[in-house]
């Protein structure tokens, strides 16, 4: 049994491997950039075998490179999907720049991923498209969905918040800001500001993964496979000011979003009105995106169905869990719902 | 060093680290830190564009309001492109629909020619015939 010395000893060592050791390639899948809109990117990951279907769009959160969702081989959701027979479309919303600060909810949601959703409709020659959002990506997905339903064949949400009352500690980090002067217009929120606040939500655990950093050293794979989740833990985006000013405001501080408050563009985003097929995935032991506040989506939409899963926010995707269970389950709904 | 001295340590340290995170006070102070940050970040990035304007430079600004001309073109074309991408569609669904119609006019058409036709021979083939014998008149 180790010394708790020993355990100090690993973490600083953990800390030493993890500063001088280079970040695997990600974002490996073989894939064709078929749309680029400013700084998006929708990028296309042919189907593996089978008939043509409607199409899966992935959209990602918008704080975290989209390259969550194509890791490392094995463990791709969308290397999953297209290896299971879905032409699959990842929306790589990209890095913002000064001039994309006052770029709102309704510019992302109404020009960008609408966009987005018509060119990829076209491209797969489908009338209509699956619609998968992961995290904050989950939770614009629904309000799209709700907005402009006309191209929604199904939509399937993973740790997307809907009740941000019960977000926990982020919540209570953020909702006293006063937005306007914490982000002032023209600016983005950068990196360097949101970094602390995620690892806020478990600040031990900011140190101590570098004991799983050092374990993980002794042997090629795990190493390469826990710096491949490093990679992406680190490279975090910047947001638009006027896009984090109306999220914020909107979610974290007023809650508006399930009642029906929260007006883009001058449209109410009503979750009630959406009627395709919903699937509402959700994760237990989520600290970003607690289970209280993903579940209510199910509740919110008629006919919507809930999927409780014993993992974190990220394990499901990045993890074993992934090609065992989640990109399966996936697969399954996106079959059952289409014509 | 004593372990079991070090595993108190750690278990008070940790008692205390949860302590302060669910503290409210902590977690809004902490807040208005990173809100702090941001706005000095802010702040000195305006000094370093007045700087440039002042010395009839180029400034960030400048450039960004450039960036943001050609994003709001992009965006421009992009809804022309799908609009006439629409159109395109709307045109071909009509153009379908236009040669469909033909198509069922012109059958339509050959059914009642051939209709007709037939019709016209049935007469001709009546007309031609002799008819039935003529009956001589009997003295009633």
């Amino acid at each position: 049994m180790w010394s708790d010395l020993e355990r100090l000893e690993r973490i600083r060592r953990g800390m030493w491997v993890h500063s001088v050791s280079p970040r695997p390639p990600v974002g490996t899948t073989p894939h064709t950039v078929v749309h680029v809109h400013d700084k998006l990117t929708v990028r296309h990951y042919p189907r593996a075998n089978g008939e043509p279907r409607w199409p899966v769009v992935v959209v990602p959160s918008l704080i975290n490179r989209a390259s969550i969702c194509d890791l490392e081989p094995g463990r791709s959701l969308v290397g999953g999907l297209a290896a299971l027979g879905h032409d699959v479309y990842l929306v790589d919303w990209g890095t913002p720049a000064e001039e994309d600060a006052e770029e709102d909810v309704g510019y992302v949601l109404l020009t960008l991923l609408h966009h987005s959703i018509n060119r990829i409709a076209r491209h797969a020659q489908a009338p209509r498209v699956h619609l998968f959002g992961y995290c904050m990506g989950g939770t614009l997905a629904a309000m799209y969905a709700a907005l402009r339903p006309a191209r929604i064949g199904s939509l399937c949400t993973l740790a997307a918040p809907v009740r941000f009352s019960e977000s926990g500690r982020f919540r209570e980090l953020v909702a006293p800001l006063d937005l306007d002067a914490a982000f002032p217009k023209g600016t983005l929120v950068p990196v360097e500001v949101m970094k602390p606040a995620f690892q806020l939500l478990d600040p031990a655990g900011s140190v101590t993964k570098f004991e799983a950093v050092e374990a993980a050293s002794h042997e090629d794979e795990s190493f390469r496979r826990v710096m491949v989740r490093e990679r992406w833990l680190e490279e975090n985006v910047p947001l638009p000011g006027a896009f984090a000013r109306e999220f914020v405001r909107n979610t974290y501080q007023r809650d508006h979003l399930l009642e029906g408050g929260w007006e883009i563009r001058g449209e109410r985003v009503d979750l009630g009105s959406i009627r395709a097929p919903v699937r509402v995935i959700a994760c237990a032991k989520d600290f970003v995106a607690p289970l209280a506040s993903v579940e209510p989506l199910a509740a919110a939409v008629p006919g919507a169905t809930l999927e409780v899963l014993p993992t974190g926010h990220i394990g499901v995707v990045v993890g074993s869990l992934g090609p065992k269970l989640f990109y399966p389950m996936l697969d399954r709904f996106f079959r059952e719902v289409s014509p | 060093m004593n372990p079991e001295w070090f595993r108190q340590w750690e278990q008070s340290v940790t008692k205390w680290w949860d302590t302060v995170l669910e503290d409210p006070a902590f977690i809004q102070g902490m807040g208005e830190n990173l809100a702090g940050r941001a706005q000095v970040r802010s702040t000195i990035e305006d000094g370093v564009d007045r700087t440039m304007e002042q010395m009839h430079l180029p400034s960030k600004r400048d450039l960004v309001r450039l960036a943001r001309i050609a994003s709001l073109l992009e965006d421009r074309l992009v809804a022309a492109e799908d609009q006439l991408a629409d159109t395109r569609e709307r045109l071909a669904r009509l153009e379908k629909e236009a040669l469909e119609a033909r198509i069922a006019t012109a059958e339509t058409l050959l059914a009642m020619q051939e209709r007709t036709a037939a019709l016209a021979a049935e007469v001709a083939r009546l007309s031609s015939h002799p008819g039935p014998p003529r009956l001589p008149r009997t003295k009633g």
